[in-house]
């Protein structure tokens, strides 16, 4: 018998270090930790500051999703302001700026990984002798493939979009307590929609998907999917590439995962409805296929939630919910059991993973439900989702900016001072679930834990010894060649995990910057 | 019975393109008839009185379009046309150019609206007022 600890690292194409310790018996992983590298402080530069803070800092976490941080500080603000829970009290005009300024930040996310940083995997020199190969080259290359310089090219224009309603993109600061501080007039919706017609035509329906949208909507099935792949032009698209090459590799088969998936209720509609209702969905490969919704006390469901620190750089151990959890970073950092700078969430004390997989699978998706059921989740599984979302999410997007009504209004006056107590705001990146737990006292920030997706997904084991959602679906992979394991590549790429919400503040005991932030 | 705004509209439309036809270097009376007939017709739909036609009358024209369906290089291709059919009736008919204001959509689209205004009216000497719209905008 073989067995063999090796470190892989940095993994991950966007910036937030992250390394794996595998230990490997004959080609098999027998454990897996995970290890965000870098201290993420967000927690406690926020401590004691004016609660309308977060909504300026915590967007600058991340430059690729920083709306759906904004959209959270916000909406605890909202809560906490008389504007309802979670900001249900808004003008609906209000909501669809929101709602179009996060989609169409999503939706250039969503291009982006799968070109840029899940595809480059399908170039590996593993693949040379695939079938499938010279076209996957000539199309995925980093940096040269025809695809790849498309994505980057038209999920720029996507982000126009974002920056016209939110005034620029990254890190815009246009959605407020009450609102959005914009106010678009009809020449910014034209240009809008133009834009957003560009889009739909010259990527999603000539390169995604070699057909129209709306044929691809009539899918329900994978057997309907398969069909349609029969089509035209269809099974020489990207997405006829990509299936493809994964059924034909065995995609399908590696990177199952937690089968659990959890998402929060996002795109409020002025009926109170959401366009991702949210919840738990209990996947039905392996358990029951049961989707619980988050039902009509949110209260109730967010309460579920918990963060492990026992593998964690963090003093203590156990979990706690996010509103009674402290930050105290570990300074004195030994080896052992803690491993990594992510805690670890869990949802009824067990993991979960989140994502498009998962959105999809709670807002009853009836294709990508049905591959769940049929095929079990996987890698394949998991960016099919991603792709699915960003194919489906089109004539929404084009739905809100027809219903936009440049007469308003888009903002109700917020009074600036906030009522004590416990809130919180959520939303979906892109790449999955995050939200902010807030408490404010005497207009004072008292407590304020974010847990961003990839904590979801990438967070270490717990007090139970229970991996967490990457872990797990990395572990459900041959690892025969260390030397390029392409596999487990791919099973973590699938999740599209970011870490850039971690930042570098502490280095032993030296001051790296000093900052004073005033109200 | 006094005109209506399309029937104004219409008559100098057909002047205009008119001034177009034999000038090979000028807008095309081929590719900007069919974008001002249009117009015409959404004119005809609104039922407004020819008093009534306004800039923003024009924003909401591109707007239905917009909703529509149309792209930017279409958008763009209707507006650059206004633009020129708006500068030359201002020029000519003493009527206020109601697409002055009206942003471009692109920067080829800024480029081009450039050469309407800058160089309207045309010079005897000086072929050429508008460069081919039809030609030089991504589809």
């Amino acid at each position: 018998m073989s067995r063999k600890t090796i470190t892989l690292g940095p993994l991950n194409r966007v910036e937030g270090d992250l390394e794996f310790r595998l230990t490997v018996e004959d080609g098999v992983i027998r454990d897996l930790h995970t290890q965000a590298v870098m201290f993420r402080g967000w927690e406690i530069i926020l401590k004691d500051k004016d609660p309308w803070l977060p909504i300026t800092v915590t967007p600058r976490a991340c430059g690729i999703c920083g709306i759906s941080h904004i959209m959270c500080a916000v909406k605890a603000v909202d809560s906490a302001s008389g504007n309802g829970l979670l900001g249900t009290n808004l003008p609906p005009q209000a909501m669809l700026v929101r709602n179009i300024i996060a989609a169409t930040e999503s939706y250039m996310s969503g291009m982006r990984h799968h070109w840029l940083l899940f595809a480059p995997d399908m170039c590996n020199p593993k693949y040379a002798d695939s079938p499938y190969y010279p076209e996957i080259l000539a199309r995925l290359a980093p940096f040269n493939g025809s695809s790849y310089r498309a994505s980057v090219a038209w999920s720029k224009k996507a982000v126009e979009i974002t920056a016209i309603f939110a005034g620029q993109q990254p890190h815009p600061s246009a959605i407020v307590p009450g609102g959005v501080t914009t106010s678009p007039s009809l020449q910014d919706i034209t240009k809008s929609l133009g834009i957003w017609r560009d889009v739909v035509e010259n990527f999603t329906e000539k390169i995604l998907l070699r057909g129209s949208v709306e044929r691809y909507l009539e899918i329900d099935s994978w057997e309907a999917f398969q069909e349609w792949m029969g089509e035209g032009e269809h099974e020489d698209s990207d997405l006829g590439l990509f299936v493809k090459f994964c059924l034909h590799h065995g995609l399908d088969k590696i990177g199952r995962g937690v089968d659990r998936f959890l998402s929060w209720p996002c795109y409020e509609y002025p009926s109170g409805h959401y366009w991702n209702p949210g919840g738990l969905y209990h996947g039905a490969w392996r358990y029951d296929g049961r989707y619980e919704p988050p039902g009509p006390d949110l209260r109730a469901f967010q309460a579920r939630v918990t963060e492990d620190i026992t593998c964690s750089y963090f003093e203590g151990t156990g979990a706690a919910h996010p509103f009674d959890e402290q930050t105290i970073p570990i300074r004195d950092i030994r080896p052992g059991e803690k491993h990594s700078w992510a805690k670890a969430p869990r949802f009824d004390g067990l993991p979960a993973e989140v994502g498009p997989l998962a959105r999809m699978l709670t807002r009853g998706d009836k294709l990508i439900r049905d591959m769940e059921r049929k095929l079990g989740p996987s890698v394949f599984l998991r960016q099919f989702a991603r792709l699915h979302e960003v194919i489906i999410t089109t004539p929404v997007i084009s739905q809100w900016l027809r219903e936009l009504d440049p007469r308003g209004p888009f903002y109700v006056p917020t009074p600036r001072k906030v009522e004590d107590g416990e809130y919180w705001g959520w939303h979906e990146a892109h790449r999955g679930a995050v939200a902010h737990w807030a408490v404010y006292k005497n207009n004072k920030v008292v407590n304020y834990q974010i847990i961003a997706p990839t904590t979801w997904n990438v967070g270490p084991q717990d007090s139970k010894g229970q991996y967490g959602a990457i872990a797990a679906a990395c572990m459900d992979c041959p690892a025969e060649d260390l030397e390029n394991p392409v596999e487990v590549f791919h099973a973590l790429r699938s999740f599209d995990p970011c870490l850039v919400c971690t930042v570098h503040l502490v280095e032993g005991d030296r001051t790296i910057g000093r900052f004073r932030l005033s109200p | 019975m006094a005109p209506t705004l399309a029937e104004r509209f219409d008559a100098l439309r057909t002047e205009f393109l008119a001034e177009l036809t034999g000038k090979p270097a000028l807008l095309s009376p081929e590719s900007a008839g069919p974008l001002l007939t249009e117009f015409r017709d959404f004119l005809a739909a609104t039922e407004l009185a020819p008093e009534d036609l306004s800039a923003e009358v024009v924003e909401f024209y591109l707007y239905a379009c917009a909703r529509e369906g149309a792209n930017t290089a279409a958008l763009e291709r209707r507006l650059l046309t206004l633009k020129a059919f708006f500068a030359w009736a201002a020029a000519h008919r003493g009527i206020p150019d109601l697409g002055a204001d009206l942003e471009p959509l692109t920067r080829e689209g800024q480029a081009l609206s450039m050469l309407i205004y800058h160089r309207w009216p045309p010079p005897e000497t000086r072929a050429g007022v508008f460069v081919p719209l039809d030609t030089d905008l991504p589809e």
